[in-house]
């Protein structure tokens, strides 16, 4: 069925408006557990999500191209559940940026046979040390692609590709001892072999892992991937719209244009940068990407809306209408379109290396992982992980690996206290899908390190 | 079709092959307040082939079931098992299971494809009331979920099993506040079957909700808790919680395997008191976790993990069992066709002692009642748990005192479990919900009241 005929259909059964958004993709996966690969996986997945407008309310359904009269039909009938939005209707943005640099056939099609030797190197890259188990991980690479169209002849459609290692590395060894390490891109610019060595270096230098010898305040420095994750169930959520107007956020309307970082400081959504996982023509109902700001240069600058947040209080939504689940077996065409975030990049005007960041160190850890990351309170942003993985620094030296640490803090203490970050910014896919990050290493002064 | 396949497969020259082929359809509605924030419907089918060569696994899904996509899907699973097994010596294999033809239908008798989206909005507004009937309710948020699961599971050893199963489930946010003090709590209800589990004792999800409402009221005004080692009783939502996360993980055989489970190698030997007995029990009527036949084909069966405090198996696939060179279980969970079967659990729980819930009170000087959990971090490999409570109380001189908030347990797994030294009487499944291991998976769990005779316990 071509788009067309499905929004004629709906119209013609009722809908006041209609809206489909169609999904399609493959991707295959390489496993390794235990020092050993006996397991790839694969899959193809297709879907079709519609949503009805109807009497001022919306209904959605999602369904296979067989089944898509029965699906118009149960949208329909869900609208009268809805809740009334007056004056909504679905998107009717018709210009959409040009993305480049996020599909690449290579990875879309690559053989599985090249994928299995780079899983293989990978993982080998990891045995460090005759006893080094790769307890966990693999290689996993595929494509999406999607198309939304709507009543108003609203067309967007986009194509990425996805390529994915990770390691899982454990060192029985004096003690036991282990490391992760994770990469992920658009296209065939990863070298998945340092992915390996990362995680098994990783293990190595926190074999003997002590005790924190002087707990207090201290400087941190977190490892990108670290920072995404406390990020994403604090500030993320607090810069949602219809948590700042409900009063669920530290951040509310009233306070853009206040300093609520240290200077210097930006947040943006950059639904356009190329390395972000989330970089697309457009969000998931039809908004045209753009870079956003939410943080500039340290002071509040803006909120993220969907279409139905932005109707509801009276602003422009800011394409981050996603559909939650992830982009292949668990597809977003399942769920209707809802505030997330999509690519957060923290920028910052001077940038050091990774050795520069230390040497900048007087006192305090480098924190490669934390648990606990989304027992978090969104609202107030309080924080309080364990970290399994981190090093003692001392006078621009690292001195010692730490075998567990607690760290207590707050999501907007930790802006207010960013000090340096790194010039390496890495795209990190977030827990909670459908959002990701494009993130430095962030060193951070005034932490509570137990 | 499905026959097809199979056969296609060995023609290829593959060891083993299974397919499962599904259809899906399921409602989900979700309140905020009075507001409806999301009503769906939706319907979907697909299939996933395994496929085993040369001691290596490949495996492929599609949602289109066309004989070509079919083909397609079972020559990239062929492809991908076939170049693994060429890198080497490979030692994936399949323990032995007698071949099973049957049907299992477990038809609900109040089938949710059969009663209106109304009905359910308004059971789910009832269970928002019956929440905001208490002063101090800010906020209360509640979904609701049926979803109805055909599958055909077919399989090269000539084994043909056909299930439905449909499940119902609902679950409910409350938020407190008075001043600048604010809590919050989440409590669920369901089963396998329609609108018949919320029947079943404390599945009830309106007086679920009403007791959620009553615990973030008290917790708004509840103290600090006491840090230090003592005896702990922890309610049989905590207890199933500690069942399924602390031991229950732990008995998978997939993790024991990885060397990352602190019972290998242990089977037979004393893990905990003699007070314990641990079950993994999908068989159960209506329970959320139950099911009647594995993703590998396998009859599901009621399995005691520990017996008065003796480690007797572990759980088990095929694929994990072969490899143990132990007999499946029926283990073997996928959480849909996209996926690959894992070693997951069902429904896990401490099995009813003999001890009145006074009796389990009353020898404690000082001690903690600590009930529901609000989730934390347990380490197989390593053997710790620390969970926080949804709720707690102080026990002082046998007698539950005063409400306490932000409290944690922990400690090691094993040491705990032969520290436990009364059992209580009182058996309920708690609160259901889904398992995440890379998939999700319903599961239930729950147990009677427990008595931990020395926790680590601390506060915030």
């Amino acid at each position: 069925m071509e788009p067309e005929d499905i929004i004629r259909m709906a119209e013609r059964m009722g809908a006041d408006e209609a809206e489909v958004f169609f999904l399609r993709g493959t991707e295959t996966e390489i496993s390794v557990e235990n020092n050993q690969i006996d397991f790839g996986g694969g899959a193809a997945s297709t879907g079709y999500a519609i949503r009805v407008l109807k009497d001022h309310r919306i209904g959605f359904s999602y369904s296979s191209e067989e089944n898509m009269e029965k699906a118009i039909e149960s949208a329909l009938k869900l609208s009268k559940l809805g809740k009334k939005i007056d004056g909504y209707s679905f998107l009717k943005d018709d210009a959409f940026p040009a993305v480049e640099g996020v599909y690449s056939d290579d990875v879309a099609n690559m053989d599985p046979e090249e994928a299995l030797r780079m899983t293989k190197e990978m993982f080998e890259s990891a045995l460090l040390h005759e006893k080094m188990i790769v307890a966990g991980g693999g290689l996993g690479y595929g494509y999406t692609e999607y198309f939304i169209y709507n009543s108003h002849g609203v067309y967007a459609e986009g194509k990425e590709s996805e390529i994915g290692g990770g390691i899982y590395a454990v060192l029985p060894d004096k003690t036991v001892s282990n490391g992760t390490a994770v990469r992920v891109s658009h296209l065939k610019d990863v070298d998945f072999n340092e992915v390996g060595k990362e995680a098994g270096q990783r293990a190595l230098d926190t074999q003997g892992a002590g005790k924190l010898e002087k707990p207090g305040k201290m400087q941190v420095l977190f490892h990108p991937k670290t920072f995404a994750s406390l990020t994403e169930y604090t500030t993320v959520q607090q810069l949602y719209g219809n948590r700042a107007h409900r009063g669920e956020s530290v951040y509310t309307p009233e306070m853009i244009g206040q300093q609520v970082a240290s200077g210097g400081v930006s947040i943006y959504d950059d639904q356009l940068n190329p390395i972000g996982l989330y970089t697309a023509p457009s969000d998931d109902e039809g908004g045209a990407s753009r870079k956003l700001a939410l943080i500039e240069d340290g002071s509040l600058a803006g909120f993220m809306y969907d279409s139905v947040s932005a109707a509801e209080f009276g602003v422009e939504p800011t394409a981050n209408g996603m559909r939650s689940g992830g982009r292949f077996k668990s597809p977003r065409d399942s769920t209707p379109p809802e505030t997330v975030a999509r690519n957060i990049s923290l920028e910052f005007p001077s940038t050091k290396d990774f050795e520069g960041l230390i040497a900048e160190m007087d006192r305090g850890v480098i924190v490669y992982s934390v648990l606990g990351a989304h027992t978090a309170n969104a609202v107030t942003g309080d924080i309080s992980v364990n970290s399994p993985t981190l090093f003692y620094v001392e006078n621009g030296e690292i001195k010692y690996p730490v075998a567990s640490a607690m760290i207590g803090t707050n999501s907007t203490e930790l802006l207010k206290g960013i000090i340096a970050v790194s010039g390496e910014r890495r795209p990190i896919d977030g827990d909670i899908s459908g959002m990701s990050f494009i993130m430095p290493y962030v060193l951070i002064d005034g932490i509570n390190v137990a | 079709m499905e026959e097809e396949i199979i056969r296609k497969a060995l023609q290829m020259g593959a060891d083993y092959c299974d397919i499962r082929i599904s259809r899906a359809s399921g409602t989900s509605l979700e309140l905020k307040d009075e507001q409806v924030q999301k009503a769906i419907f939706g319907e979907s089918e697909g299939a996933g082939i395994r496929v085993l060569y040369g001691g290596a696994w490949g495996f492929y899904s599609t949602h289109e079931l066309e004989e070509v996509s079919l083909m397609k899907a079972l020559e990239t699973a062929f492809k991908l098992a076939k170049s693994i097994s060429s890198i080497g010596e490979r030692k994936a294999g399949m323990a032995d299971v007698p071949t099973v033809s049957d049907t299992a239908i477990w038809a609900p008798k109040k089938d949710p494809r059969n009663i209106d989206m109304g009905d359910k909005h308004e059971l789910l507004r009832d269970v928002v009331s019956a929440a905001r009937e208490k002063e101090g309710i800010k906020t209360v948020s509640a979904g609701y979920a049926d979803k109805t699961v055909y599958q055909r599971f077919l399989n090269s050893d000539g084994s043909d099993v056909r299930t439905e199963v449909t499940r119902t489930y609902i679950r409910s946010s409350v938020v407190a506040k008075d001043g600048d003090r604010i809590s919050s709590l989440v409590v669920s209800a369901g089963g396998t079957g329609g609108f018949e589990v919320f029947d079943q004792t404390g599945q009830n999800p309106i007086e679920n909700a009403r007791e959620g409402a009553e615990s973030a009221i008290r917790l708004l005004h509840a103290g600090k808790s006491p840090s230090g080692k003592m005896p702990v009783i922890s309610d049989p939502d905590l207890t199933g919680v500690f069942a399924h996360e602390a031991l229950g993980h732990a008995t998978e055989a997939d993790l024991v395997l990885a060397g990352d489970s602190c019972l290998e190698g242990k089977i037979g030997e004393y893990v905990g008191s003699e007070v314990v007995t641990i079950i993994d029990d999908p068989t159960r009527a209506n329970v959320y976790g139950s099911f009647p036949y594995d993703d590998e084909g396998v009859k599901a069966r009621k399995k005691v993990l520990v017996e008065k405090g003796v480690l007797k198996t572990y759980l088990l696939s095929r694929e994990t069992a072969y490899k143990l060179g132990m007999e499946p279980n029926g283990s073997a969970r996928a959480e849909s066709i996209a996926y690959r079967p894992l070693v997951r659990m069902s429904n896990t729980f401490i099995d009813n002692g003999d001890h009145s819930f006074e009796e389990l009170v009353e020898d404690i000087k000082l001690g903690i009642y600590a009930k529901g959990s609000r989730g934390g971090q347990v380490d197989t490999g390593k053997g710790t748990f620390q969970f926080s409570a949804q709720e707690a109380f102080l026990i002082e001189n046998g007698e539950i005192t005063k409400p306490l908030k932000d409290v944690s347990f922990g400690g090691r797994t094993l040491e705990i479990l032969k520290s436990i030294d009364a059992v209580g009487n009182d058996f309920r499944f708690g609160h259901p919900g889904s398992c995440g291991k890379g998939q999700w998976v319903p599961v239930s769990d729950g147990g009677p009241h427990i008595r931990i005779k020395e926790a680590n316990v601390g506060g915030a």
